[in-house]
């Protein structure tokens, strides 16, 4: 392939955006927890009764802990590989010049949203000219470095993410439980404190403030529960080794390296990249820079990849 | 312009107005039962709305790193849309999880509404949200 590739925009169209089905298997799963809690309120009235809690009251609670559930299942449904399979594309191999890594890791976001861990932290990659297509071959989008040579970001997996996001999904379906109980028994206890007039003009923010106090009790609980068990599955899940991200982790600006990986197009930004990165191959140091030119990339020793990759076919 | 995020918050308002002020719909407790004021109606629908949206720009702004003044104004408006339009009508929709997924699913399309009018008129602001 002879000719650069043109660097941002590739195509006059944007990029499709396929229906988001995660989101919609969230919000029937939350619509079916409130179906189903006023289902049994409504079925089994006797026991909220000797409760003390009535069967709004229990089926407000039920809602914020199924928001909870929605939201953990939201994000562990998203196909990154855990629960759900990455996007289908190809195995390839290729190399080049590290141009930059980015450590994508975020403590905050460890403790406080474990189950909504991403990549650990991805490099670029300026490739080789016969890696071109690679980068540009269907993609709406190429990213290049400052002296314009077309990169490929390669994503590193997090080690931990799987674990957490199973072990947030658990933790958010046994808080779910504790916390409808717990929400409709702490909203019987306020209304009864309050005891709201029938008639007064606040009656109905009154009933609000009963519902509000039962959904967020049970939605602080679902919530504590989806942490406990992230975190669980966090430690779990980071007992072993992780021959990728520890090679990663050594990676600086100007490594030569071959790498292998999952070839994807990224559905927002609409660039091909590695998602995830399989292996990586470190086999040399270039001696200045950054930033590189393809030059500077053709220029290293050739790679160990098993073939040499076809031209691109449009 | 991406409109994901704006179709998201609408979702958490709708999904919050439809939940707890459907939820009142079943609250008899007198006969005749009293038809509240539209009033009380949207002033409950904000309340649940501003609730749920505020929640999830948190969550969007730990998770994606946005900018937070951008996401929180973007939830407030959707917030007061969605509170003032899905109130009234999630008090008069039977069955809760009836109620929650229709306004899930009007929150959805009022959140579009308001980046595909808010969003494209304010450059500067598109492009914080988006980023």
């Amino acid at each position: 392939m002879s000719t650069p590739p043109i660097c941002g925009a590739q195509q006059p169209t944007p990029i499709p955006s396929p229906f988001d089905w995660t989101l919609l298997a969230a919000i029937v799963t939350a619509g079916g927890i409130i179906g189903g809690a006023y289902a049994l309120a409504q079925a089994f009235p006797g026991i909220l009764a000797a409760l003390g809690v009535g069967a709004t009251t229990f089926t407000s609670a039920a809602a914020g802990a199924g928001a909870i559930v929605a939201l953990v299942l939201y994000y562990a449904l998203k196909p990154d590989g855990c629960i759900r399979s990455t996007p289908k594309s190809e195995p390839i191999c290729l190399s080049g010049l590290v141009e930059d890594t980015t450590d994508m890791s975020s403590t905050a976001v460890a403790i406080l949203a474990p189950f909504a861990m991403g990549p650990s932290g991805a490099f670029d990659l300026v490739v080789k000219s016969i890696y071109w297509h690679y980068v540009t071959q269907n993609s709406f989008w190429v990213f290049c470095d400052d002296l314009g040579a077309a990169m490929l970001p390669c994503l590193i997996k997090s080690k931990t993410a799987c674990g957490a996001k199973i072990g947030s999904l658990v933790g958010a379906g046994v808080g779910a439980i504790a916390g409808a109980i717990l929400g409709a028994l702490a909203a019987a206890a306020v209304g009864g404190a309050i005891g709201c007039a029938v008639t007064g003009p606040f009656y109905l923010l009154c009933l609000l403030v009963v519902l509000l106090v039962a959904a967020i009790v049970a939605a602080v609980v679902a919530y504590v529960g989806a942490l406990i068990g992230g975190w669980i599955g966090e430690g779990i899940a980071s007992i072993g080794g992780d021959p990728v991200g520890d090679e990663w982790k050594g990676l600086s600006p100007g490594a030569i390296v071959t790498v292998k990986g999952n070839w994807a197009t990224d559905p927002d930004i609409g660039n091909n990249e590695l998602f995830y990165t399989t292996d990586i191959n470190r086999t040399g140091q270039f001696a200045t820079g950054p930033s590189y030119t393809t030059a500077d990339a053709d220029s290293t020793a050739p790679d160990d990849c098993p073939l040499a990759p076809p031209p691109p076919t449009q | 312009m991406n409109y994901k995020l704006c179709v998201r918050l609408g979702i958490a308002a709708g999904g919050g107005v439809g939940i707890l002020v459907g939820l009142l719909h079943g609250v008899n407790c007198c006969s005749p039962p009293h038809q509240p004021p539209v009033s009380q109606l949207i002033l409950a629908g904000l309340i649940a709305a501003f609730i749920g949206v505020f929640f999830a720009a948190a969550i969007a702004c730990l998770v994606n790193h946005l900018a937070v003044s951008a996401v929180f104004t973007l939830a407030f408006l959707i917030g007061i849309i969605s509170g003032v339009f899905l109130g009234p009508l999630a008090y008069h929709l039977p069955h809760p999880w009836v109620v929650f997924i229709v306004c899930a699913m009007l929150g959805a399309l009022l959140g579009w509404l308001v980046c595909l009018i808010f969003c494209t008129r304010y450059r500067s602001f598109s492009y914080e949200v988006s980023r």
